[in-house]
């Protein structure tokens, strides 16, 4: 285990190298450097200032001489400042994330449990109302874009009845104005994730349903839920864990279009944002942020394989 | 698919303020809830809160410009000069407009030898920041100061340096010294003055990293930054900003005890938080779409008030001249007379845009009325095809006699999907024509960045342009700023015109003071423009401003002044 | 597909009339000029005078917001939606589960390697990537400009190359767990070549997951392609597509939600239709559904 552990941190070092490396190629590779975009969007400002602006956010040097510039930076946590909010990236970061997580971890967990719980009971009566209702469900839930399933949720509980704001973070403290808040933007990612557990579930725990052995301990009038849940589950869990490491190792990178439907400033803006603005700095560290989330989630995923795997232990 | 990336981009080149209202201030008599008393939680309308579409990325009033801190800022400060909403240029912060007629302004020798200007200015004996200190000529003098250190990053350079010295007469007056004399000598719109006590030692300490260390961006809420009518209470980033009466105003009370402005960027989103209560109103400077806001009229006139007001946003096609088709002027009259514009603006826009006859805008007085505008005549289009050697072809396209077919791209900005739509009504007319238009549209970015400003695009390209009143068009229309490798692409004469005459008028309008004599000048230009159309206009755009039933007073300008700075014109009417 | 496992799929009614409706949408799409010609209209032409008009027998769902037939535009659009979504989600799932297979069998440095690459992919942010993606201009290249099939080509290559991570995570998860059963290890123990043991007992195994996990995402895949149209990557107007007819709707939501309403409708169908035929493939499939069945 620790030379799994051991073996992974080298990998994901190399892995961030190269990532942040492509990353800062890319954004440096787009056309249109916002700061032209600027000249052409302002009468008063000329190619002067064009190249005065350039200097001043060191855009003049090559892109190598900056990477490196950044890298050793980087190495010492030195992240640097925003170009765009003239702020440490670190702190515009925070403040994002914290947006983020308050509505993603919720949102996770939710679908994962709502998900993973239908799934099962889909599997356990195959071709049945309730199956079938099931996956209408979560047929709805992957073929409903989440700026329509949003939108829609918004007319019928903000504008209709009132009930819930529209959108955005809550102007006074405290606890209830909160979740008032999340509810919508919550629901709206709790129905869209559900989805793919759902799915999973259903076909995985069909198949460990139909294993030979089960059936057999099911004949002879073993407990069905103790078999479902304590032999069959385990067994379909490979494929739902892995779904779950893909799930959460986007936890960090936000969500673009439920946050512009609900006027969230989380991670997915400030990330979009920070490439259109070729925000380096921040664009790099959000990127590092992910990546590490990443691959510390699919570490998870591996590690909970080789736990859970019964026929490993066997 | 969590993390696919819907492109949210907004209208690119412009955002811009828009609209005057018919309308004169309101009436002073009436009663107003103004100073409320603290007492009564029924006290109505003591807030106000506005929805926009975008949050401003810094707080300083000369370090990057962008709509949405114009708007913001223009509750919590004020300019020394400033375009008002008859397009006239008015005094803010100072006491009288300095011309050369009533003396103030002298036209004088530069030392570099060119003819320049000194122009004195008074600000205002009520000028105060926020925290008591009053508004004095230190504070201008170290804006220019910091502004002409390039490393600061203010803009625009060529403002700082033109204006070459400053004489403090007394605390409150001074006179600037401009190395070049233009027929806008007296605007320093541009020109903010910054609280020299608080922001000087932290320029002084480090100018270089003074966009980072700025009070504006650091300690956005201190009261001595701010000295308009509102100071900057709260601020949630990339959410809301929240603003309280400035108590050391001393102007005209404003209405409001706090007024809240959200950002809301998806306009579908800022449209249900309107409907739903959460936002009084959108400010059309940065608001709805205007067919948005059209079909939101229909179901929702009865709750709130519409106001559309053209601006200074001109929507164009762009003609690449390079290409062979289009050199021939013909062929691009034929275009022009091809495109039914009353149609497009009746049709997708109810009417409310006003076509363009040419880049200037039909308020802004040098408008020429006599000048031809283009009209819609299919059959002069045919007949001018016909004429340059076009005839239709089999398939209705038409063709030259070397068998070529007539057929051309059309670009615009990807993703915005009002000039998608003028876009494919535009193929389509033309298509009547026996024109050929092939759609390929890009990103914001790419498409300017790229393939408008080093002229890539093969054939038209939509776009707009935004300018101030009376704004000469010299990098868009002057032959040396065609943009070029050799010149690393500068210059914005994308269409790659040249017009010997064209040019002298352009170097020659701004040098020329009385008003009277430029007007037969910016007629020839009009003349030129319409008769070789490098570009053909379209029409300008307008803003939707979307008001509460008992908000009254507020004046949209259609420029670039947001109608947040006549702020303590507004009223809340029962 | 043997004798049996057909009979199988035949005993999957949903899955059954799926194919049907999916031949359907399928023929209607091939068949949009005929019907063009009936209805006597041109899908591509704009009538300012007819927009938003509502259903009537000339428009049977009514009119666009160029006043263009709502019907034909569904029909075109389906073209260009069908193939992205499903063309897409194949090359996905061939590509996931190919990675997925030879990480799990090879394991080492190609495993360490490719998932690694994986994560990456996942991690890496995709915008920067369309942009300039967007900027190559396809003349430079010596490729036709505006070829419909070259855009259609780069839609799907485009969603391939982030789309294949999550089928080869399952594909490796589920192959890794196959690999350590006894009946697996029994035949690489007896000699089989690892080509057999693949394709005998690894692939019918993670068949279902692979199927589940790639028709989840043809609903995405359709919808992802109006967001590279958004980006200038997808197909340009005046050409039609069920996402960018659904993004078009967005802002007049209120005003006009019918014009959401059905390209929405088409792709929830194509979803359970895509969804419930894998499902009957993954029954039809499995190896032990001969015994159970038995």
């Amino acid at each position: 285990m620790l030379r799994l552990i051991g073996g992974r941190l080298v990998q994901a070092a190399i892995t961030l190298a190269i990532l942040s490396f492509a990353t800062f190629l890319l954004i440096g590779l787009m056309p249109g450097d916002p700061i032209d975009l600027a000249i052409a969007g302002d009468p008063r400002l000329g190619a002067e200032d064009a190249a005065r602006m350039r200097a001043l956010h060191g855009l003049d040097q090559p892109l190598l001489a900056r990477y490196w510039a950044w890298a050793t930076g980087a190495l010492q946590g030195e992240f640097g400042f925003s170009r765009l909010f003239a702020k440490p990236a670190a702190e515009v970061l925070g403040d994002a994330l914290i947006a983020s997580l308050a509505l993603l971890l919720p949102a996770t967990f939710l679908s994962a449990g709502i998900g993973i719980t239908l799934g099962v009971l889909a599997a356990r009566k195959p071709r049945s109302a309730l199956d079938y209702t099931v996956n209408v469900i979560a047929f709805a839930g992957v073929s409903l874009p989440s700026f329509w399933l949003g939108i829609l949720l918004v007319i019928l509980f903000a504008v209709t009845l009132g009930w819930l704001p529209a959108g955005g973070p809550p102007d006074a403290p405290g606890i209830i104005p909160w979740l008032r808040h999340l509810a919508l933007p919550m629901l709206t990612l709790t129905v869209l994730g559900l989805a793919g557990y759902a799915r999973q579930t259903r076909a995985a725990m069909i198949e460990a349903l139909g294993d030979p052995w089960i059936r057999t301990a099911l004949a002879k009038g073993a407990s069905e839920r103790r078999i479902v849940l304590g032999h069959a589950f385990p067994n379909a869990a490979v494929p739902i864990v892995t779904v779950a490491a893909l799930d959460f190792a986007t936890l960090v990178s936000g969500a673009l279009v439920t946050e512009a439907v609900f006027a969230w400033p989380g991670m997915g803006k400030t990330i979009y944002d920070a490439i259109l603005g070729n925000d380096y700095n921040l664009a790099l560290l959000a990127l590092l942020l992910s990546a590490a989330v990443t691959l510390a989630a699919s570490l998870a995923a591996d590690i909970a394989q080789l736990a859970i795997d019964p026929r490993v232990r066997a | 698919m969590r993390r696919a990336a819907l492109a949210v981009f907004a209208a690119c080149l412009a955002t811009a303020p828009a609209a005057a209202q018919p309308r004169e201030a309101p009436a002073p008599s009436s009663a107003q809830p103004r100073e409320a008393p603290a007492s009564s939680s029924a006290q109505p309308r003591d807030q106000l809160t506005i929805g926009i579409t975008q949050f401003p990325s810094t707080f300083h009033p000369a370090i990057e410009n962008m709509a949405a801190k114009s708007y913001i800022l223009g509750l919590a400060r004020r300019p020394m000069t400033v375009y008002d909403a008859d397009w006239q240029l008015t005094c803010m912060l100072c006491v009288r407009l300095p011309t050369i007629e009533n003396g103030d302004a002298v036209p004088e020798t530069a030392p570099n030898g060119n003819p320049g200007i000194r122009v004195t200015y008074r600000i205002r004996d009520d000028a105060t920041w926020g925290d008591g200190a009053p508004v004095t000529a230190d504070d201008l003098v170290f804006s220019w100061t910091a502004g002409r250190e390039p490393t600061t990053g203010m803009g625009p350079a060529e403002f700082y340096r033109s204006l070459h010295r400053i004489e403090v007469i007394d605390a409150r007056t001074l006179t600037l010294h401009f190395d070049k004399l233009t027929f806008a000598y007296n605007a320093i719109n541009d020109f903010h003055p910054l609280p020299a006590r608080l922001e000087k030692p932290v320029w002084e300490a480090d100018p270089r990293g003074y966009r980072t260390r700025t009070l504006y961006d650091r300690e956005t809420t201190n009261p001595g930054l701010w000295n308009g009518p509102y100071r900057v209470t709260g601020v949630q980033a990339g959410a809301s900003v929240t603003l309280e009466r400035n108590p050391a105003w001393r102007g005209a009370a404003p209405a409001f005890r706090r007024i809240v402005v959200r950002t809301i960027e998806n306009t579908t989103a800022l449209e249900a938080a309107l409907l739903a209560g959460q936002i009084d109103m959108i400010g059309g400077e940065l608001g709805l779409a205007l067919d948005q806001a059209l079909a939101l009229e229909k179901r929702a006139a009865n709750r709130f008030r519409f106001h559309y007001q053209p601006g200074l946003i001109y929507e164009h096609l762009d003609v690449n001249l390079d290409i062979p088709a289009l050199q021939d002027v013909r062929v691009r009259r034929a275009l022009s007379a091809a495109i039914d514009r009353r149609q497009i603006v009746d049709r997708l826009f109810e009417g409310r845009q006003p076509v363009a006859r040419s880049f200037v805008n039909p308020l802004d007085w040098m408008a020429d009325e006599s000048v031809t505008a283009p009209e819609f005549d299919l059959a002069l289009a045919r007949r001018l095809l016909d004429e340059a050697g076009w005839r239709p072809g089999p398939d209705g396209i038409r063709r030259n006699a070397t068998g070529e077919r007539l057929s051309l791209e059309l670009m615009t900005t990807a993703g915005n999907r009002s000039r998608e739509l003028v876009q494919q009504v535009l193929q389509g007319m033309w298509r009547q024509a026996g024109i050929e238009v092939r759609i390929r549209n890009e990103p914001p970015r790419v498409f300017f960045g790229e393939t408008v400003s080093r002229r890539r695009f093969q054939g038209l390209a939509l776009f707009a342009w935004i300018s101030s009143p009376e704004n000469v068009p010299r990098t868009i229309l002057h032959s040396s700023e065609i943009p070029r490798e050799e010149t690393n692409w500068s210059g914005q004469n994308y269409t790659g015109f040249r017009n010997a005459e064209m040019d002298e008028l352009i170097e020659r309008i701004p040098l020329t003071l009385e008003k009277e004599e430029r007007r037969p000048m910016w007629r020839r230009v009009q003349e030129i423009y319409t008769s070789e159309l490098p570009v053909l206009p379209l029409f300008f755009r307008s803003d939707a401003h979307v008001w509460p039933r008992w908000l009254d007073g507020v004046r949209p300008t259609g420029h670039l002044a947001p109608s947040t700075l006549w702020v303590e014109q507004w009223r809340a009417t029962q | 597909m043997n004798g049996r496992a057909w009979q199988r799929f035949r005993g999957h009614h949903a899955a059954v009339a799926s194919v049907f409706l999916l031949a359907l949408i399928a023929a209607a799409a091939l068949a949009a000029p005929l019907v063009a010609a009936a209805l006597g209209h041109d899908p591509f032409m704009p009538d300012l005078f007819k927009r938003y008009e509502p259903a009537s027998a000339a428009h049977p769902l009514g009119t666009d917001e160029l006043g263009r037939d709502l019907l034909l535009r569904l029909l075109y659009g389906a073209r260009v939606s069908l193939a992205v979504g499903l063309v897409a989600a194949l090359v996905s799932a061939i590509i996931g589960t190919a990675v997925g297979l030879a990480a799990a069998w090879f394991g080492g440095a190609l495993d360490a390697a490719l998932m690694r690459l994986a994560d990456g992919l996942l991690a890496l942010p995709s915008l920067p990537l369309l942009i300039v993606l967007a900027a190559v201009d396809p003349a430079r290249l010596g490729l036709p400009r505006g070829a419909m099939w070259f855009d259609l080509a780069r839609i799907v290559l485009i969603i391939a190359v982030f789309g294949w991570v999550k089928v080869a995570r399952l594909a490796r998860a589920s192959a890794l767990s196959i690999l350590r059963r006894d009946y697996a290890r029994a035949a690489v123990a007896l000699g089989a070549s690892g080509g057999r043991v693949l394709w005998r007992h690894v692939a019918p195994n993670l068949a279902a997951h692979v199927t589940v996990a790639s028709t989840q995402t043809v609903g995405a895949v359709i919808l992802l392609e109006s967001v590279l149209s958004f980006l200038g990557l997808g197909i340009q107007p005046p050409l039609p597509s069920w996402g960018n007819m659904l993004a078009g709707a967005q802002e007049l939501v209120f005003a006009a939600p019918m014009a959401a309403v059905w390209p929405g409708m088409m792709i929830f169908a194509t979803v359970v239709a895509t969804n419930f035929i894998g499902d009957g493939l993954a029954d039809a499939l499995d190896p032990r559904a001969e015994m159970v069945r038995a």
